[in-house]
């Protein structure tokens, strides 16, 4: 089971957690880096969507992680048609999770990053009891009501007492096609604010962009995840 | 294969905790433990949840053991249904063929009631799902013929539900003209195909009557190393002729793509059998137990029935478009042709 853990979370949904994941992954992965992926959104899982997965296999009663760019992924997204409504009751939604982790062929892995559904709830305790010393990046917007709902967020992981490694500011901006001046989304002092309030650092603002590992605006998260990769292991400390 | 009027639409009734512990709390069963919706199928990973849409499935651990918690669907949850159904599973469990040991609950019967709603609680085989190999069939067609053998050796205590082959697909006629998708053109076309079932699809009496499964397609079986190890969903047994069975097994085996995933398992429908397949399943039948002629004879007609019945379910849940529908009429020549290539009688 994989020990260094990164929760990407957020609280909204649609903000770019699973792009984020994604990109991140990508990243670290063409550095070098073992990444693996667990797609926690059990009921939007779009890993699949993003890596283009096939359906998970199964050997030896254990599920093999598709492998594409150089990133494990384990996502239930591909398992059932992508117009299937997946619901889950609350008694099956840690056993489900402590499958998609535990009944995995990892192999050696320097990351696991988890892609989180939006909200606070029953699957993030299920992550929380499985990592327990995983730590979490923020993913936030500057749309007022994507910040709310981080700050909820944050103060959630706080009574969890989980580690935080900073904030992300997604789709913070966009290049005009036609001049390429660079324009803002959202109120560009919201998520600073955000984070020199609550005394997190802010990692990154990246623009909107189809990919973000296209990007160089991923290589500083890339630069600040290997850096605390060196930082030893939770549990240890 | 699915029957009369199931809903189309997914209730989201799930299990919760308090169903799962009364569940447990009626069955000798030790302690709850974990129960699980997701499970690893031999080659693939199943969301139980997803592969029906009339009845709640779970996998089900206890101190005691693994079981598998399953809803009777409410089209088939009737009295008679319920004890006609166990009293065949428990017999042929106990004549060593493979199907599920149901258990009984501490009130003594096979089933518990929970909010107007049954359920059974069985011993939990793993396997894996169909992968259309020739030794799966083989195995297949074998099991079908020793269940209806088993079968017959059952002393019925109670009447058995009845379902004709003719009421089957009438009754899929009528839910396909329901369809929002049902278009001019469509309806015509089940007009057609209406006049025809009433005039040309007719089962004769005389055909000796076996308890039949019902629903013997690929994914209520499982198997290991090719050999069948369970054989689920005994739900819409009942009295029949076996050629009920048979011609839904050479349509869901020989004419249906699988597309693997648990949502929809049936990627497609062929408007051909293959013969050379079809010709070893109809003998691995046989090498059991020896159709009659008169059973021979009226083949055709039970796998064109299971054919349109398959065709109609598909356009029923929108699998198919209405490209298919076009083509339902021209199944007798197909089936006809079919038979003809396989020559059959001539092989006794």
């Amino acid at each position: 089971m994989p020990q260094k853990c990164l929760l990407v979370a957020g609280g909204k949904g649609g903000i770019g957690k699973s792009t984020v994941t994604a990109g991140l992954a990508r990243s670290l992965a063409a550095a070098g880096k073992k990444i693996g992926i667990l797609d926690a959104d059990l009921s939007g899982p779009n890993q699949s969507i993003l890596f283009q997965t096939e359906p998970l296999h199964v050997i030896d009663n254990e599920i093999v992680p598709a492998y594409v760019d150089g990133v494990k992924v384990v996502t239930l997204g591909g398992i059932a048609q992508r117009e299937t409504a997946l619901v889950w009751s609350d008694p099956v939604i840690q056993s489900t999770l402590r499958k998609l982790v535990k009944d995995v062929t990892w192999g050696h892995l320097d990351l696991l990053i988890i892609d989180m559904p939006p909200g606070s709830g029953k699957i993030h305790l299920a992550i929380h009891e499985l990592f327990p010393s995983a730590t979490v990046l923020f993913v936030t917007t500057g749309s007022p009501l994507a910040a709310a709902d981080c700050i909820r967020q944050i103060s959630f992981y706080k009574r969890l007492k989980t580690p935080m490694l900073g904030i992300l500011e997604n789709y913070s901006h966009f290049s005009c096609s036609c001049c390429g001046e660079k324009q803002a989304m959202y109120d560009t002092e919201l998520v600073p604010e955000i984070a020199a309030d609550i005394g997190l650092p802010l990692l990154a603002q990246l623009p909107w962009s189809k990919n973000p590992a296209d990007g160089n605006e991923m290589n500083d998260l890339r630069e600040t995840c290997i850096q605390w990769l060196k930082q030893p292991f939770a549990a240890e400390r | 294969m699915p029957l009369k009027s199931k809903p189309i639409e997914l209730e989201f009734d799930l299990f919760d905790e308090t169903l799962l512990n009364t569940v447990v709390a009626n069955y000798d069963v030790g302690n709850l433990l974990e129960a699980n919706s997701v499970v690893l199928e031999g080659d693939r990973i199943v969301i139980l949840g997803e592969k029906t849409q009339t009845s709640r499935k779970m996998a089900v651990e206890t101190s005691k053991g693994r079981y598998f918690l399953k809803q009777i669907p409410w089209y088939c949850d009737d009295l008679q249904s319920v004890a006609f159904s166990h009293k065949l599973t428990i017999h042929l469990a106990q004549a060593g063929l493979p199907v599920p040991r149901l258990l009984t609950s501490s009130s003594g019967t096979t089933w518990i009631e929970i909010k107007g709603s049954k359920f059974t609680l069985t011993e939990y085989i793993a396997g894996n799902s169909y992968q259309g190999k020739t030794a799966e069939n083989q195995t297949i067609a074998q099991t079908l013929a020793k269940i209806h053998l088993a079968g017959s050796q059952c002393n019925f205590d109670v009447q058995s539900p009845h379902e004709s082959l003719p009421q089957i697909v009438a009754s899929h006629i009528n839910l396909a003209r329901q369809q929002p998708t049902c278009t001019p053109g469509v309806s015509r076309i089940l007009d057609t195909l209406e006049a025809y079932c009433q005039q040309s699809l007719i089962i004769p009496e005389s055909l000796p009557l076996f308890p039949v499964h019902g629903d013997f397609i690929p994914w209520n079986i499982a198997f290991h190393n090719n050999e069948v190890t369970a054989i689920y969903d005994f739900d819409n047994c009942c009295m029949d002729s076996r050629l009920h069975d048979l011609g839904e097994a050479i349509v869901a085996f020989f004419a249906l793509d699988y597309l693997g995933q648990s949502s929809q398992l049936r990627k497609g429908i062929r408007l051909n059998l293959p013969v050379k397949e079809t010709h070893a399943f109809l003998q691995n039948y046989q090498a059991i137990s020896r159709l009659s002629n008169l059973e021979l004879k009226w083949l055709p007609v039970h796998v064109l029935g299971a054919w349109w019945e398959s065709i109609l379910l598909s356009f029923i849940r929108c699998e198919q478009d209405e490209h298919i529908m076009q083509q339902i009429l021209g199944l007798p020549g197909i089936v006809s042709d079919w038979w003809n290539q396989l020559n059959f009688t001539h092989t006794l």
